[in-house]
């Protein structure tokens, strides 16, 4: 782990703002990428992260080990999109306009994005933890209070769903697939 | 779902995460900036030491947060990740490579061996790898372990030709490949480099791409064909880092052995030279298409060889004069040359018409007889094409001599010519001890042997070690190049009147040949 992570993280939890915001800033494309894997809004992802961040600000001097701030961070993000994913199941959501355009100037990450989206919660869930946000199993097992066992299974059952959708699309693609 | 398509998938994933820095949505970033700079002060702050150098304002933080934020998004706008298709479909389908890797990979025969090793925090990583009998392929990086990719070539020693660059060994680092028992299989070649070092090395070719993958290429031993041979990677210094880096990866030949086919034709011709040439047969490879040819000499002919040259027929087995090769052009039903022996043709191809030969282990055992096996890019399995007869390349030991006055070199050069061979001296530096007879030459493939003898006819010692060659580009069906060559000479010296220029072998081209054979499709 980074040591400037870690001593940034110290100071953090010892009252200090500016390193707290350098923590938060230094996380903010994780924040989103966790928020929106859950949330289905850009909009609500900007209320989600901001409440996930003012309570872990008034919440940082609890944490004991400074260098879980990110998982701990997650952890209290992950909590508030649930909680407004569920109050909002009821709202019908019109189409993000702010979305299409993110979409369109991020042509190299739309296709990833688009394949996330088609993959239930759990699995998104899994596969953005693990390979955009670099969490280990065993990480990703605390973020979400599961045993490793199922993270790696999610892992694995997310990987096969991804490549049934790529296959499911490979002739408008183009695609050269290779069976052994 | 194969786990081969998994592995695709996951190899994607993280190739995805690790060259992407997606940025976030404009409205979230100042939403998330405006936010914390209204964080209210705590109270009951702990005072802790200042951090050092670290004294950045909270607004010149945030700023520097936004511009970082821009320039991300920028870079996001410009860099072209790879899509799934472009990611999932083989290495070897990339057009700078030849047309044979291109046309096995898409039809399959690669393998995914994820092989990888770790010393120093350097891992070494086998991406892919594509075989059949013939040769075999296969791509790797070298990265850091925070995933820091390294150059790939930085294991090697360049040289650079032009717009070409040639790699070879060096570090004692080692590639090469071996069957089930151990045995050797790939082909090894030794090369003369210009520091004058030489160096011998199984892999035929390197070839570097997207700045953190390089393809290294073999070619298989003839007659080889185990289901399953092994590569061996043996890398001692990386990145200037000394350490051991071992992989022995497993490939699998069976399938590619199961898609080869060998369709016999056993057409014969014999040329007015006295060469009875034979297209034995037919392979068609994943990778390539090889045609088998074995050539004799008449006994009628050889007759007239050793009656004109006895001396050099002291041991028939090894000599030179009965080399040659055939040249020959594969046309399609509409003409087109599809494959062809003419290395300017085939160099000019861009890899469509490459070729490769592989000489007969036995052929010295077999005197005057010579069996070789020449791949192309692999041709239509369904349909027809014809082998044309261009001539028979072969070393002639004219022993023409050629008197020279050196002072007349001063007004003009001195010229000599044996049938398409021409060569002139253009000039002469002198030395102390030794002087560099500088020449140029108009040659079939490799050109011609001179020696130089004084006045009293004594054989001048070339330093062969200090003699230097300019290849210039071979011609397009003529077989023949243009080549500057210096010699450095023992005992020529300004006294030196004259020398005697003795040619005594030559590369010479027979086009006095009219022969097409059909080449039948694969049943």
């Amino acid at each position: 782990m980074d040591a400037a992570f870690v001593e940034d993280a110290e100071r953090a939890v010892a009252g200090e703002k500016e390193a707290f915001v350098r923590l938060v800033m230094g996380m903010e494309r994780t924040l989103y990428r966790v928020s929106r894997s859950i949330l289905k809004s850009d909009s609500e992802c900007v209320d989600a992260v901001q409440e996930a961040v003012l309570n872990a600000y008034h919440a940082v001097h609890t944490l004991r080990e400074p260098r879980f701030f990110k998982t701990w961070m997650v952890q209290i993000l992950m909590n508030v999109c649930y909680r407004m994913a569920r109050e909002k199941t009821k709202v019908v959501l019109l189409p993000d306009p702010e979305r299409r355009e993110t979409e369109r100037s991020l042509e190299a990450h739309v296709e990833l994005r688009e394949a996330l989206d088609a993959l239930e919660e759990d699995l998104r869930l899994a596969i953005e933890l693990h390979y955009l946000e670099g969490f280990t199993v065993k990480e990703m097992a605390e973020i979400l209070q599961v045993a490793e066992g199922t993270i790696k299974s999610r892992l694995a059952k997310a990987r096969t769903k991804l490549a049934s959708w790529f296959l499911s699309d490979d002739g408008e693609r183009g695609w050269v697939i290779y069976e052994r | 779902m194969s786990d081969r398509l998994e592995q695709r998938v996951d190899e994607w994933l993280k190739l995805t995460a690790q060259s992407q820095e997606e940025s976030v949505p404009r409205a979230f970033h100042e939403a998330l900036v405006r936010m914390l700079e209204n964080l209210p002060e705590r109270d009951g702050r702990v005072p802790v030491k200042p951090r050092q150098p670290f004294s950045r304002s909270k607004k010149y933080l945030l700023a520097a947060a936004s511009a970082a934020v821009i320039v991300t998004g920028l870079a996001a706008g410009t860099y072209v990740s790879p899509t799934f298709a472009e990611w999932i479909k083989s290495f070897f389908t990339r057009p700078e490579l030849d047309k044979g890797w291109q046309a096995a990979a898409q039809q399959g025969f690669s393998q995914l061996p994820q092989a990888a090793v770790t010393d120093q925090g350097i891992t070494l990583k086998v991406m892919e790898v594509l075989a059949d009998t013939k040769r075999l392929i296969f791509t790797y990086s070298l990265e850091k372990t925070d995933g820091t990719p390294l150059d790939p070539t930085s294991i090697f020693q360049k040289e650079t030709y032009g717009r070409y660059t040639d790699y070879y060994i060096k570090d004692r680092n080692n590639f090469y490949l071996t069957d089930e028992k151990g045995n050797v299989v790939s082909e090894s070649i030794t090369y003369g480099l210009l520091s004058g070092q030489k160096v011998t090395q199984s892999f035929r070719s390197v070839t570097p791409h997207d700045g953190r993958f390089a393809d290294v290429s073999f070619y298989l031993k003839p007659n080889v064909a185990p289901k399953q041979i092994y590569l061996n990677i043996l890398l001692k210094k990386v990145d200037g880092v000394d350490g051991t880096w071992s992989l022995k990866v497993p490939v699998d030949l069976e399938k590619s052995i199961a898609a080869t086919m060998t369709v016999p034709v056993n057409a014969t011709y014999t040329t007015p030279s006295g060469l009875v040439i034979e297209l034995e047969d037919v392979t068609y490879s994943p990778t390539v298409t090889t045609f088998r040819i074995r050539s004799e000499w008449t006994g009628k002919a050889l007759q007239e060889m050793r009656a004109n040259h006895p001396e050099y027929f002291v041991d028939e087995k090894r000599d030179r004069l009965i080399y040659h090769s055939v040249h020959y052009d594969v046309v399609d039903e509409t003409g087109k040359v599809v494959a062809t022996t003419d290395p300017a043709a085939y160099q000019k191809s861009g890899g469509e018409l490459f070729h490769q030969e592989e000489i007969d282990p036995n052929d010295r055992s077999r005197g005057s007889i010579s069996i070789v096996s020449q791949s192309f890019a692999p041709l239509d399995r369904n349909k027809t094409y014809k082998l044309v007869l261009r001539g028979i390349a072969r070393t002639e030991r004219p022993m023409k001599a050629w008197k020279v006055n050196l002072k007349d070199l001063e007004n003009q050069q001195a010229s000599f010519a044996y049938k398409d061979f021409r060569a002139a001296i253009t000039g002469i530096r002198y030395g102390e001890e030794s002087s560099i007879l500088e020449m140029e030459q108009e040659v079939t493939t490799m050109g011609g042997d001179f020696e130089v003898l004084d006045e009293a006819g004594n054989v001048l010692p070339i330093k062969e070690e200090e003699s230097k060659i300019e290849l210039g580009e071979p011609e397009s069906g003529t077989m023949m190049r243009r080549i500057k060559v210096q010699l450095p000479v023992e005992g020529l010296t300004q006294k030196t009147q004259s020398i005697t220029l003795r040619l005594r072998t030559v590369s010479t081209f027979d086009r006095n040949v009219d022969w097409q054979v059909e080449i039948p499709p694969r049943k």
